[in-house]
């Protein structure tokens, strides 16, 4: 029994890295590795569940779920009803028997409890209607061709936050109050505080118009621009693409991952078994990697949650900016045009990523310190 | 560490291809290669909402529709003047002076899947788009054609009894409503060109999709990436002459700073909606053209609330605009404008409308009662969130307060809470709004005006404009319309007010130097199949 869990871990993240390099070079995923990635992450999740003894817990969990996304959707639609401005209001107006045509076709001329409840079973039998915007366009097929490019953008964006997230925490609280500290905390703060519609203009300057070389250089500057060695300003056509907006994401998330670890790690040090784990003649290494970090990964978690949820569902201004086709901009957008079926959807499925990766998370604490009782 | 280093580098030349060629991924997974010289690329600010040009109404799918479709004529924008030539219809003729239409379709057209085109596709359109179960939106346009409304309206059923029909089998007959002497000119509308049912009803809601959908113009759609990019290629079937440039890319990007990088990296050869902030410093490039176009701005009173219902009021404020001004601030070649009907089109008329007049503005609310700045209510100017709406509508705050001493909100609203506001008689005081020619005729924006129309939001009501409007529609003498619309612009700009016309909007573009043969249009309509690319 012990072998099944490493290898639905290690069967995870190995499928996770063929999509991730099936992407990167051949800018194509095929469809059946995401469905095998999807379904060995979940049967690893439900293993871990029972492994876990939550099985009773996890199920509780799921239905509350269900009734807080009943409740949402609830208020999702009364909600939209109340603002002003229809969706099919525009500059021209439209003569009266043209408009009781639409909501004809829309059946926005039943009673309002009877939209209601077209509404609420179609969502229960999985149909979410069709946009009103992009006329004939399914909702779930809009979400369908926007969100993968937002989860693809959120998942580097996470990877790479990570990656220089917990080793600057984890190097600034090594070197406390020294030099190395100051400047990692330093780097953290204007992470956080610059914000990612300054960053964006930024990057792009400096890495897509090549200042300052485009002024000192310009010969120099020529020559770039002929062989585009210089980076996209915007798309998602090619991993080229993906740098600006990835370093863009990805920064804000990094220096505050940064900044818990390196609290957390504070905290941690001080504790009995470090100082018994020292007193053992361990190497300084094998107690900052084994019994620091370990425990201190808690808050970070704690915070990865609503982030995971938040950054895969993708960022509004990034998207704006590098004009990405995912789904963020929808969820402004669809509100502009009172596309009521997919603001719907986006509401949901937002809520649904925030409630899965909350249960996720909520696992892993389990998983990271055995003594947490989620239940 | 070296292998990791080799393996970045590695990874670093895989994702730079040295090259300006463009590459779509397909469907399948295979990529296509657009060549550099080959390829104009262009905008759009979002995701067209349909490429269905009977259903749709939006700016963005209709330019695209133009590309890959066309009706019985078209605009020949090669030459100034807005004249028609031919396209599915070789010729047409008049009868009973111009209620009657005849027009003789070209034969040994195709359409892109090898289809011959036939009358039959014609009629089906016309039955499309004014069946009420298709909800048309952009349908009162050919409302002229005898019985069309009637049958939009679901009040009659037998499409027969509608004007439009097959005379001959390769003439179609259009019976209007009245004599109209621009007739021709609402066929050129995306609405009007012909459908092929079959593919319809053979693929449904996904028609549109590249593989599916069949068209008639100079280009066919073969890639459609949602939300991201377009590709039309070269329609090697076209009846006329092929165009030049062989594919055309259309990036669908939100936000103009970010399109204007792209230009400025040479990314995009062709870009519309510039981000107006950026205008003075983009009219000083060689790529920049800008024409005024058939686009009226324009600020309305709602009548029915004091003090602007009383019309020497509403005189006064016109008189206290300073139209210049405004134009000034906006940098793009605007044009001021005191007449209703817009600079470049049959009816613009000179001596129409008042000019800038502080003195007698004030004496004129003197005499309505209204001198004492001090005893006006609260007055608002309300328009949609835009950083152009904003800079006119605080100057015109501005210019108000200095002429008249007149004290006036700015409330600017989101685009459909806006519209929304326009609705109630009590939102605003005063607000923008805007009118973009459907056709080169003023009727379309005469029409507006009238007091049954849905787009008069002043609640300004003129028996005697209404009949005027009527009668410039039924004379098919052009001079004798010119002055009929004189009188009409006269009660509308000059005696009661109830709209202050500011400006002809510009059509402001940026044209890569590497395209050739490009001509600006009033009508802001652009047709790549002229367009050339230099070699």
């Amino acid at each position: 029994m012990k072998v099944v869990g490493p290898v639905l871990f290690w069967s995870t993240a190995l499928l996770a890295l063929a999509m991730i390099l099936s992407d990167l070079f051949f800018m194509y995923v095929p469809s059946i590795l995401v469905t095998l990635f999807w379904t060995v992450f979940l049967v690893a999740i439900l293993y871990g569940v029972v492994r876990q003894n939550l099985l009773s817990y996890f199920v509780r969990r799921l239905v509350s779920s269900l009734f807080v996304i009943a409740v949402i959707a609830t208020m999702t639609f009364f909600m939209l009803r109340l603002l002003p401005g229809g969706p099919f209001d525009e500059e021209k107006a439209l003569p009266d028997h043209v408009k009781a045509n639409i909501e004809k076709k829309y059946g926005l001329n039943k009673p309002l409890l009877n939209q209601y409840w077209d509404h609420m079973s179609g969502i229960a039998t999985g149909h979410l209607g069709y946009s009103y915007k992009y006329e004939g366009r399914e909702v779930s097929s809009i979400i369908k061709d926007a969100f993968p490019v937002s989860f693809k953008l959120g998942f580097y964006a996470l990877v790479l936050s990570f990656l220089i997230g917990v080793p600057l925490g984890l190097v600034a609280a090594a070197h406390h109050g020294t030099r190395i500290d100051a400047a990692a905390m330093v780097a953290a703060i204007s992470g956080i505080s610059l914000p990612s519609f300054l960053m964006a203009p930024i990057l792009i300057y400096i890495f897509s118009f090549g200042w300052p070389i485009n002024k000192l250089f310009p010969g120099f500057y020529e020559w770039m621009l002929h062989y585009d060695i210089l980076l996209p300003a915007a798309l998602w056509h090619s991993p080229r693409h993906y740098i600006l907006p990835v370093v863009t994401l990805g920064v804000r998330p990094a220096a505050f991952i940064a900044r818990l670890t390196r609290t957390s790690v504070l905290d941690v040090i001080h504790s009995d078994f470090v100082r018994t784990a020292h007193s053992k003649g361990l190497s300084e290494k094998v107690v900052l990697y084994h019994h620091v970090l370990r425990n201190s990964l808690v808050p970070v978690l704690t915070y990865a949650g609503p982030l995971v949820a938040g950054i895969l569902s993708g960022s509004f201004i990034v998207e704006i900016i590098f004009a990405i086709p995912g789904i963020a901009k929808y969820f402004v957008q669809s509100v502009f045009n009172r596309d009521y079926p997919l603001i719907m959807a986006l509401t949901l499925l937002f809520s649904v990523m925030l409630i899965f990766a909350n249960l996720v998370v909520d696992l892993l604490y389990k998983v990271v310190d055995p003594r947490i009782d989620v239940s | 560490m070296v292998k990791y280093l080799g393996i970045l580098v590695f990874l670093l030349l895989m994702a730079c291809q040295p090259s300006r060629d463009t590459y779509v991924v397909q469907d399948d997974g295979t990529r296509l290669k657009l060549p550099y010289h080959e390829t104009l690329s262009t905008v759009i600010t979002s995701e067209p909402p349909k490429i269905d040009w009977l259903l749709s109404s939006d700016t963005d799918s209709s330019w695209i529709e133009e590309q890959i479709m066309e009706g019985l004529v078209r605009f020949n924008l090669q030459e100034p003047g807005l004249k028609l030539k031919p396209a599915l219809a070789t010729h047409w003729e008049q009868q009973e002076e111009g209620r009657v239409w005849r027009f003789h379709l070209r034969k040994g057209v195709e359409w892109s899947d090898g289809v011959p085109f036939s009358i039959q596709h014609v009629l089906d359109g016309f039955e499309r788009i004014l069946n009420p179960s298709n909800a048309a939106i952009a349908v009162d346009n050919i409302f002229p054609i005898k019985n069309a409304k009637l049958y939009n309206q679901g009040k009659l059923k037998d499409f027969s009894k509608v004007g439009v029909r097959a005379a001959t089998p390769w003439i179609v007959e259009f019976e209007l409503e009245q004599p109209m002497a621009f007739f021709p000119l609402l066929l050129t509308h995306h609405t009007t060109f012909p459908i092929r049912l079959d593919v319809i009803e053979k693929h449904q809601e996904l028609w549109t999709e590249p593989k599916n959908i069949v068209t008639l113009g100079p280009y066919r759609m073969i890639h459609w990436h949602h939300d991201s990019r377009m590709v039309l290629a070269r329609n090697e079937n076209y009846w006329g002459d092929k165009p030049d440039i062989k594919y055309l890319v259309f990036y669908m990007i939100g936000k103009p700073a970010t399109s204007l990088r792209m230009f400025e990296r040479g990314k995009i050869d062709f870009m519309r909606d510039l981000p107006s902030t950026e205008i003075p410093r983009l009219s000083q490039k060689p790529e920049f053209e800008f024409l005024p176009g058939l686009r009226l701005y324009y600020y309305g009173f709602k009548v029915n609330k004091a003090p602007f219902n009383d019309p020497r009021v509403r005189k006064a404020i016109a008189l206290a605009i300073d139209r210049s001004q405004v134009v000034k601030v906006l940098g793009g070649g605007q044009v001021p404008l005191r007449s209703w009907v817009p600079t470049g089109m049959f009816g613009f008329d000179d001596d129409v409308g008042i000019a800038f007049d502080p003195q007698k503005a004030k004496q004129l609310l003197v005499e309505a009662g209204w001198g004492d700045a001090k005893k006006w209510p609260p007055i608002v100017i309300g328009f949609n969130t835009e950083d152009k709406h904003r800079q006119v509508a605080e100057n015109i705050q501005a210019q108000l307060k200095t002429n008249l001493g007149i004290r006036v909100e700015l409330k600017n609203e989101e685009w459909k809470t806006f519209l929304n506001g326009l609705r109630s008689a009590s939102a605003y005081n005063l607000f923008r709004l805007g009118w973009v020619a459907d056709y080169g005729d003023p009727h379309n924006f005469m029409a507006i005006m009238t007091s049954f129309s849905e787009n008069n939001r002043t609640g300004w009501k003129s028996e005697k404009y209404d009949a005027l409007v009527a009668k410039g529609l039924k004379e098919t003498d052009p001079k004798e319309r010119l002055k009929i619309y004189h009188q009409a612009q006269k009660i509308l700009v000059e005696e009661e007010m109830p709209v202050i016309p500011l400006f002809s909007d510009v059509n402001q573009l940026l044209v890569s130097q590497r395209i050739e043969n490009f001509h600006n249009n009033v009508l802001d309509l652009y047709h790549f199949a002229n367009m050339r690319l230099k070699k």
